[in-house]
Parts: structure tokens; sequence; C-alpha cells
């Protein structure tokens, strides 16, 4: 219920996952200024975390996180049956071939490489919120 | 000189030994001793008969007797060449010899007979005769033995030697007689050594063989140590690159990001000198990060790890953007430029960066090689069968390129010559870069020229599928009345197709009835996560680019750890055949419904129990129910439901679906229904026995879903079945 209420008002809550503090800085400000509500986390267990306790729409989630890296956070977030379903974009530097085998495997439903290309990532993000809204959690699984 | 004389010899020698003989290098060698010692050996006896008959000139029968058995040697060679049979002649040979050395001695001289060294020769001939063979050998002592004890015989029941010459006369001979014994065995220690000589040669060929042997296995080693080191050196150059992409684009990141803030609040208070001061920062950051992206592009190619990105782009405001750029090179040689395009280029889906990168290449070769000439970019889009294709032409009045250049053009550091890198510049790297871009895009880059008028280079890439694929979103998304009864939760669906719209459409369609999508585009990528992922079920698109979906179908069935997984065959043809033959678990149209699509992946489901999927159709065309019919609770389903047919449609082997077949038909109920199954194999055992207890056999090769429902009708005692429910069956 909270849920729906909170989609009525469109504003949508953006969890970013980014351990360079000027990127989390600049990326977070311009995401705030594109209209989203961004929340914060620095390494994978607290993204984890903060995925749980924030309920975002959607979360960017970078790659290169030092001890827990990107793949196993997300992955930890896609087996929570709570944040199985946000939308996972993410971001890494290494624009190789594997890498985007391993974020197809581990269930991000986006890739993207940075340095940001702001208007593409944000492309990106309401794709990911168009398709979380036409199929909305209620109607994907019957039990 | 003397070489011939040996010549003529060893083809005399030869022209007595049997082609059977000659296979062996060993017998050969045994042969012509043989012969050699037959043809000359006897000369040298006969000298001693002669120089008897000239002391005694009336000898009797005795001397008569050894000249003939002398003389008989000379038969050996002939009966050689005729029966081929060297040992047998050897050891009556041998006879013959001692025969002769005894009988002459016991008849001249007893035991100071001229003949008796000659006795010294047997063992020496028999032994080169015979070869290495040691019951052989034994045979000829056994034979010398018993003549010894012959001619001791003779002499105690002879009482003493017939004297035919006095003793003393027979001095001279005697000298004469060692005479030609020492020569005869000197001839064969001559020819015995000559061979020891030949095999220490040979040997001396073999050791150098195994040395060389030792040799390469010591340079395969070293390049096998090569290869690991090299690969290794490639690892690490691979971390290296991801390594300095990321440390490199990580503080660009910070730059190009806070100088667009920093611009958009300047612009919005009207800061215009901080505005354009900005502005250069972050065209430099853009600069620096596309020339970092240039050289890892670049370095990646030479790493064969290039990928593409698909995006959906405007074309037209590619090529505005294109000129822009173009233009000012186009102003330094003086060239008018052109630019004629087609009015409805409109979106295409493609990776824009590297078709962008291929048309500037082009645009600047063009640039490069025409002085104060017309360069001329045309693009177009043409229809297809299966898709669009955009072409994009590049025509100069440049130097042009001889045919010899234009066979060389596009290898990698290639240019038409030498002279223009000197000329003109470059490195020779762009066509080849341009082109492995367009083929990674799916298309290509060809050209045409002629020296000294002008060259042109065309660009042909898919526009992608994206009209029609959207056509079947529409078509496919929402479907009212399917309803799925199992959870598919967990499932891991690798979904393998070139065209990102379809991916994006397979990934809400999964995700919406439950399944967990990976997906892959193209062959190459859907092999790799399939081996790395192990998803449940395969969804592949036959229609790829790079790979064909055939032949990524066979490698995903040779795979053994894939071989298991069924594989749900996409196509814009219906290309059935094909796909049922290397085991595809089900192929379908891609323009069919997604129910039929969910039916099947469902059908597919591992663990999944019984799957009912019921038709919300009006009750006038009947219900069609699909059940998991492994489960025996399917049969109670069955039942249940009260069916007025069964179509059978099962991936087992001929003796599981025969069982199966055989149960059914115990089951009270069922057991008089009409029942069709359907089969990729021939299930002769079946249909002999089946056809009595009415059961249709109907080949999955050979029957469409027309024919299908043709037969339904015909078993089907009622008319519950009508062509709407064409797309449910097989």
């Amino acid at each position: 219920m909270m849920n729906s209420l909170w989609r009525l008002s469109d504003v949508r809550k953006v969890l970013l996952v980014e351990d360079n503090e000027m990127n989390r800085d600049m990326l977070g400000r311009r995401l705030t200024r594109s209209g989203y509500s961004v929340c914060f986390a620095v390494d994978g267990p607290s993204g984890i975390a903060t995925a749980e306790r924030e309920l975002p729409d959607l979360i960017l989630m970078d790659i290169a996180l030092g001890e827990m890296d990107g793949w196993e956070a997300t992955r930890c977030i896609k087996v929570n049956p709570a944040t199985a379903n946000i939308p996972v974009i993410a971001l890494t530097a290494h624009a190789l071939a594997s890498d985007r085998d391993k974020s197809k495997i581990v269930g991000c439903a986006e890739f993207d490489t940075k340095p940001v290309n702001m208007p593409r990532l944000l492309e990106k993000i309401s794709s990911c919120l168009g398709r979380a809204n036409t199929a909305p959690v209620e109607s994907k699984r019957r039990p | 000189m003397s070489n011939t004389v040996l010549a003529i010899l060893y083809s005399v020698v030869d022209w007595f030994i049997p082609l059977q003989l000659r296979e062996d290098i060993d017998t050969l060698r045994r042969a012509r001793m043989f012969i050699f010692s037959h043809i000359f050996g006897p000369f040298l006896g006969q000298t001693i008969t002669v120089y008897l008959y000239m002391i005694d000139p009336d000898p009797g029968s005795a001397l008569w007797t050894i000249a003939g058995a002398i003389m008989l040697f000379w038969m050996f060679p002939l009966a050689l060449k005729i029966s081929g049979h060297i040992t047998a002649l050897s050891l009556i040979s041998v006879q013959n010899l001692i025969f002769i050395t005894l009988f002459g001695s016991y008849t001249y001289g007893g035991v100071s007979s001229p003949f008796l060294p000659w006795l010294l020769t047997v063992p020496l001939l028999a032994f080169f005769y015979l070869g290495p063979n040691p019951r052989l050998r034994l045979l000829v002592l056994a034979v010398l033995a018993a003549d010894l004890l012959a001619y001791y015989l003779m002499y105690r029941l002879g009482g003493s030697f017939p004297e035919h010459v006095p003793l003393r006369s027979l001095s001279s001979v005697g000298i004469l007689s060692v005479f030609c014994a020492a020569v005869y065995v000197s001839m064969m220690a001559l020819h015995y050594a000559n061979i020891v000589d030949s095999q220490s040669e040979l040997m001396q060929e073999v050791q150098r063989h195994r040395a060389t042997g030792i040799k390469l296995r010591d340079a395969k080693d070293e390049a096998e140590r090569a290869k690991d080191e090299s690969e290794r050196a490639n690892r690490a150059k691979s971390e290296f690159l991801a390594k300095m992409s990321h440390e490199l684009r990580t503080p660009l990141n910070a730059v190009i990001g806070y100088s667009e803030m920093l611009l958009e609040d300047a612009q919005l208070d009207g800061r215009d000198e901080q505005t354009a001061d900005l502005r250069r920062i972050n065209k430099a950051g853009t600069h620096l990060l596309s020339l970092v992206t240039d050289i890892l592009d670049l370095s990646k190619i030479e790493a064969g790890r290039t990928e593409v990105l698909w995006e959906p782009f405007d074309l037209s405001n590619l090529l505005d953007d294109v000129a822009a750029t173009a233009r000012q090179l186009m102003n330094q040689n003086g060239n008018e430029f052109i630019i004629q395009r087609n009015s409805d280029l409109a979106m295409v889906t493609g990776d824009a960066t590297k078709l962008r990168q291929a048309i500037l290449n082009l645009l600047s070769n063009a640039a490069k090689f025409t002085v104060n000439g017309k360069v001329i970019l045309d693009a177009s889009r043409t229809r297809g069968v299966e898709q669009d294709w955009i072409t994009l032409a590049v025509h100069d009045t440049g130097v042009g390129i001889s045919e010899d250049g234009l066979r060389r053009l596009f290898e990698n550091f290639s240019q038409a010559d030498a002279m223009i890198s000197s000329k003109y510049g470059g490195t020779g790297l762009g066509l080849a870069l341009s082109r492995k871009l367009c083929r990674l895009m799916g298309g290509d880059i060809t050209v045409e020229s002629r020296l000294g008028k002008g060259s042109c280079f065309t660009i042909r890439i898919p526009a992608s599928a994206s009209d029609a694929v959207r056509r079947i979103d529409a078509d496919m998304m929402d479907i009212p009345g399917v309803h799925v009864s199992v959870s598919a939760q967990d499932v891991d669906v690798l979904v393998i197709d070139n065209d990102p719209t379809v991916l994006d459409l397979m990934q809400r369609i999964l995700l919406k009835e439950g399944f967990h999508p990976i997906l892959a585009e193209g062959g190459q990528e859907g092999l790799r996560l399939a081996r790395s992922a192990h998803p449940s079920i395969i969804i592949l698109d036959v229609l790829m680019p790079s790979m064909d979906g055939w032949q990524a179908l066979r490698a995903l069935k040779a795979d053994p750890d894939l071989a298991c997984c069924p594989v749900v065959i996409m196509a814009m043809v219906d290309d059935r055949k094909t796909g049922l033959v290397p085991g595809a678990a089900e192929d379908l149209l891609k323009r069919s419904d997604r129910e039929t699509l969910i039916r099947v992946l469902h059908h597919y489901c591992p663990g999944s129990g019984v799957d009912t999927f019921q038709h919300d159709k009006p009750s006038t065309e009947g219900r069609l129910i699909v059940a998991r019919t492994d489960d025996r609770t399917a049969l109670v389903r069955l039942r249940e439901d009260n069916p007025k047919a069964i179509v059978l449609d099962l991936p087992l082997p001929t003796n599981q679906l025969m069982e199966f077949v055989d149960s059914l038909s115990r089951v009270p109920s069922i057991e008089k229904l009409p029942l069709i199954v359907l089969t990729a194999s021939t299930l002769n055992s079946i249909s002999n026995e089946g056809s009595a207890g009415g059961v249709t056999i109907l080949s999955s090769f050979d029957h469409t879903p027309k024919e299908l429902l043709d037969a339904l009708r015909c078993v089907a005692e009622e008319g519950f079945v009508n062509d709407e429910l064409s797309l449910e069956v097989i």
C-alpha cells in the first residue's frame, strides 16, 4: 500500500552504491537534479542493507567496490525476496564482454559504462522504471 | 672404374635373386653372398682338380667326382632364381662343400690332404648363408659332425687312405689349395666388412634421426613454454587494460561530471565567461576520454575483446554530427562535401559510436586523398526480406586505388602504396578497424575504385528488425485467459537473439511469468553464458548474423553439459525440419503467440508437477488440456478432465514412450480414447501394435499443425476441435 502511494507521488527513489566519494557526490547530485530521490551506500554489504531498508525503485550498482564486489552484492539483492524485483543497473569502468555477461547472470536489468553519459544513463533508468511499472510485482507470480 | 665393375658385378649377382628375397635387406645380403660365392668359389676350387689332373693324367673316377661336385656349385644360383629357397639350397650347398672337402681329402692324401684347409670355410659360409638362426647353425654343425664321423668310419673300414697320387707330389698342390682357400675366405671377409660398414652407416643415420628427434622435442617444449608465456602476457595485458580503463576513467568521470554540473549552473545564472571556460574544461575532458577510449578500442581489438553496444539511435542526427566534423577536414584540401540522404532513414538499432567511427574514417580518408575535388556521402535505407539495411556510400574524386592495392586494402597496417604513408601519413589501421567494426554490427564495408578517377567505399549495416518486433510486442503482451498454475521461480531461461529489441521483449515476458531471464546477444555470447550459467531452458533465435542459430544449436547439443538442456527455437521462417534434427526441444514461430511460448516453457520447466493450461475460449471450441505427463498425477488429471482425445508429444526415448502409451491404455476411463502420438522418430513397433488399439502415429517431420488437426478431426467422435486451435499443437 505504501509502495503504491509512493509511486503515485511520482518521486522515484534511487539507491546509488558507489565507493568513490567524488563520483558518489557528483552522480548523486546530478540524479537529484534530474528529479530522483537518492540514497547512498558506500560498499556491498551496506548496499544490501540499504536496499532492504529503503526499498528503492532502482539501484545503481558500481561494480568495483572492494571486498564484496557489485556482482556479489547484486546476487544477494536478487535472492532476497524483499528486494529481488528492484531493477539493478550495473556501472563499471571495465567495458568488457565478460562484465556484460556477469551482469546478466547475476540479474542486472541494465549495464552501463563509466564515465557515465548522463542522458544515456537517465534514459536507461527511466526505461527500467517504466518496465517495472508496466509489469508490476503483484502480477508477476501466482502462488 | 672399380665402382663400374662393382656395379656390373652387383647387377649380375642381383639378376639371380628372386623378388621375394629382395624385400628384406638382410636376406638380400645373404642371397648376394650366396650367389657371389657360388659363381667365383668353384673357379678357385677347380684349380686344385686341374693341378691334380696334370700330375696324374689318368686320375680315375675319384677326381671326376670331385670336379663334377665342384661344378655343381654353378647350378645353385640358377636354382635359387627358380626356387627362391635360399635356406634349403644353402644347406645342400654346405653339404656339397663338406662332401668335396672330405672326399677329396680321403682320396688325395688323407689327413695331409690339400683339400682339408677348405673344411675351415664350411662353418664360415654356412653362417653367412643362413643368417642369425641358432637352430640352423646347430644343424650345420651336426651335419659337419656326421660327415666327419662318416670320414672316420670310411678310414677305419678301409684300413688306410687310398693312395692315387704319392703324398710328396701333393705338397705343391697343398700350398695352392691353402692359397685359394685364403683368397676365398678373404673375399668373404671383405664382403662381410662391407656389410658391417653399411650397417654402421645405418646406425649413424639412426643416431642422427634420434638426435633430430630430441632437438625437435626440445623445440616443441620451447614453443609450448613460449605459448604459455605469451598467454600469460596476454592475460596480464587484459588485466592491465581493465585496470587502466578503470584508473583513467574514474577521474575523468569526475572531471566531466562536475564540469557539466557547473556548466548547467553557469548557464542558468547567465555567467557567460565562466560558461565558456567550463565548456573548454568539459570539451578537453571529453576529448581526453575519447582518446583513452580510442586507445583502449585498439588494444581491445588486438586482444580480440571488442564488443558491440546495441542502442536505438537517430541516423539523421548522427550524420549531422559526422558532417560537422568532416566538413573541416574537407575544407583543408578544398573539397566540396555533399550529403545526400534518403528522407526516411529513421531510427537504427546498432552501435552508434562504432558506426560514427567507421563513417568518419571513410570521410577522413576521402578528404585526405582528394584535393580540390568532390566528396559525396550517400545515405539510404533499403527494405530487405528479414530486415532493413542502411547503406552509407562515400564517393570521392581522388587519387583512386590500384587493383593490387585494393586486394591488400583491408589488411592491418596495409596502405595501398608505400609512398602513401610518407605523403599522406596514417597508420593503415583505419580501414581494417572500420571493416571490423561494421562486421561486428552484422554488416560490412566494400570498395570500388579506379586509379586516378576516385573511390567509393560503402558501409552496409542492418537497421535491425525493430518495426517487426514492435508489432509482435503489441500482439504478445497481455493476452487474457492464460493461467499459469506452476511457479517458475528460479527457473533460469537463457534467451539468445541478435536483436536487442527481441531480447528486451523476451525479458519482459519472462519476468512477468516469473522466470529468471538471462539475455545473450548472439550465438557466441549465448554459448558462453550457457556454459557459465547452466540455464534450465534456452530460447534461441536461428537467424543471427554472426553465428548462425543452427550452428549455435549444434554447438549446444555437442556440449555434454548442455546437451540435456531443452532448446526452444524461434525463427521468422518456419524452418521446423532443420530444428528437429539436432535435437531442439521445441520450435516456434517468432510471430506465434506468447501463450504458446509460455506453455512450452512451462512444459520444460524442471521439477514442476502438473501444469495445466486451459483456454477460456467459448465452450463450442472445446478445450485443450496440456499436461506434463511424465508425472503419474497427470493420469489422474486426465481422468478428471474427461477429455475426448489425447495428443501425446513427449520428448522421450522410444521404449519409455511405449511404456507410457501402455500405461495410458490401462487407465479405465481413458483406455478407449483416441490417442495421437507425435514423434520425431519412426516408431514402427508402436505403430504396428498400436494401430489396432486406436493409436495414431504422426511424425513431427511430416505433419504440419493443419494435418494434425485433420487427424484429430478424424479420430474424435464429435467435432470439438476447430481451426482456431491451430497454434496449440506440436
